[in-house]
């Protein structure tokens, strides 16, 4: 098993799965008293240390003592508190079958809406888009879904999709999509109207006025992936002009 | 005085007496329960965790699974976006989520460097010697050697009595 010393703050610690971290380097935030949050990708080990167990770029955060493994991959794994796009596969009496993208199909109670009593139940078909909020998810079950806020009870953004397209992307993109001040988005923003919706899970749903549009937004929204912010502009730039 | 040769027995007639008959139910009734437990118990396996002395974890680790509580104490997340008023109910609430949670993150910040009442007067109140003595006397503590194994909990202790599990 690698060891890894650490390095300055401005260099990028680079972890494989078996990295040990060392235990004085997750001290260093230690005023709340040897508290730590691991975040995904990181778990300790039967001899009483942390190891990383994905690959990616080894972050941390001062608030918390959080440390995590910034990684990517296209395969969604549940998590609370996620907003995710789905397709609803089935139908019982009282849940939704939604996958998600995960290796179980997730269940959406059927009150599960803002303002849905028994007498009056939304009513969704095979096939519809939802976007849904994850409330409950362990590797062990099922995952349930929500679509509403459940601190307040209003849909807020979530619900049905309808028109639009959908996209799949890696969950690393994903992520970076949800950053309201997303450069690809902005600028994109600035040319052409339309809406979105991005799902933790990988999926994004967009909806424009003609298709042409879609396209142009699918594609820039693909290509960003590796892009830094001086190609980003460049790449929108030369799409938009082709339009 | 003289001797009673016979013993002082019970006659049969009083055992069959309804009071004589409860007493013995009850002791027979005990002794069922008793030898139950001890079958019972025997049946039972229990570890004895008083012999394994396991060490207290080094840190107290908790878990989060997603990866947008990592970076909520910097960026905002919001799914739903519109642009150039496409949608404009998403529109509006989309930046009202990006500002809430701008404002959760500053109120956030301020109240880390805040220190409450309690904790100035404490401070205050101390004198440097006081201070002193008190942190020289933390660090000759003996400290137990620690792990990050995640003991099971220890058992209340019941010694050699009769420990039912948790049904």
């Amino acid at each position: 098993m690698a060891s890894i010393t650490t390095e300055e703050e401005s260099k990028l610690l680079i972890v494989l799965p078996g990295d040990q971290l060392p235990e004085s380097g997750l001290m260093e935030d230690s005023s709340a008293a040897h508290r730590l949050t691991l975040g995904p990708g990181l778990a300790p080990m039967d001899d009483d240390s942390i190891t990383a167990v994905k690959a990616g770029i080894l972050k941390h955060n001062a608030v918390g003592n959080r440390w995590w493994v910034e990684s990517n991959q296209r395969r969604y794994v549940a998590a609370q508190g996620e907003s995710i796009i789905g397709v609803v596969t089935g139908k019982s009496a009282e849940h939704y079958k939604v996958d998600i993208g995960a290796s179980q199909p997730a269940l959406l109670g059927v009150l599960a809406f803002e303002g849905a009593t028994k007498r009056n139940k939304p009513n969704h078909n095979i096939g519809d888009l939802l976007y849904c909020r994850v409330s409950m998810a362990n590797k062990d079950m099922e995952a349930e879904l929500e679509c509403m806020n459940p601190t307040t009870g209003k849909a807020d953004g979530f619900g049905e999709l309808k028109g639009g397209f959908v996209i799949k992307i890696s969950l690393g993109l994903a992520r970076r999509l949800l950053d309201p001040k997303n450069l690809v988005l902005r600028l994109l923003g600035q040319h052409i109207p339309f809406e979105m919706a991005v799902g933790t899970n990988g999926k994004v749903w967009v909806n424009s006025a003609n298709a042409q549009h879609t396209i142009l937004i699918c594609n820039a929204i693909r290509n960003s992936e590796y892009l830094n912010s001086a190609e980003c502009s460049a790449m929108v730039k030369s799409l938009v002009e082709k339009m | 005085m003289a001797e009673i040769p016979h013993k002082t027995a019970l006659s049969g007639k009083l055992l069959t007496m309804k009071f004589m008959q409860r007493q013995q139910e009850q002791e027979t009734r005990d002794k069922l329960v008793k030898e139950q437990n001890r079958i019972v118990t025997e049946a039972h396996w229990v570890i004895d965790q008083t012999a394994v002395d396991l060490p207290k974890p080094k840190f107290q680790v908790d878990y989060e699974p997603s990866f947008l509580q990592m970076t909520a104490t910097e960026r905002s997340s919001v799914g739903r976006m519109s642009f150039q008023k496409f949608n404009s109910a998403v529109e509006k609430s989309a930046s009202q989520a990006a500002g809430e949670q701008q404002l959760e993150r500053e109120l956030k910040r301020q109240r880390q460097s805040e220190i409450s009442d309690d904790e100035m007067a404490k401070e205050m109140g101390r004198s440097n010697k006081a201070k002193k003595t008190k942190e020289a006397a933390k660090s000759s503590q003996s400290k137990k050697p620690t792990t990050n194994r995640r003991a099971p909990p220890k058992p209340s202790g019941g010694g050699g009595k009769f420990m039912k599990p948790k049904e």
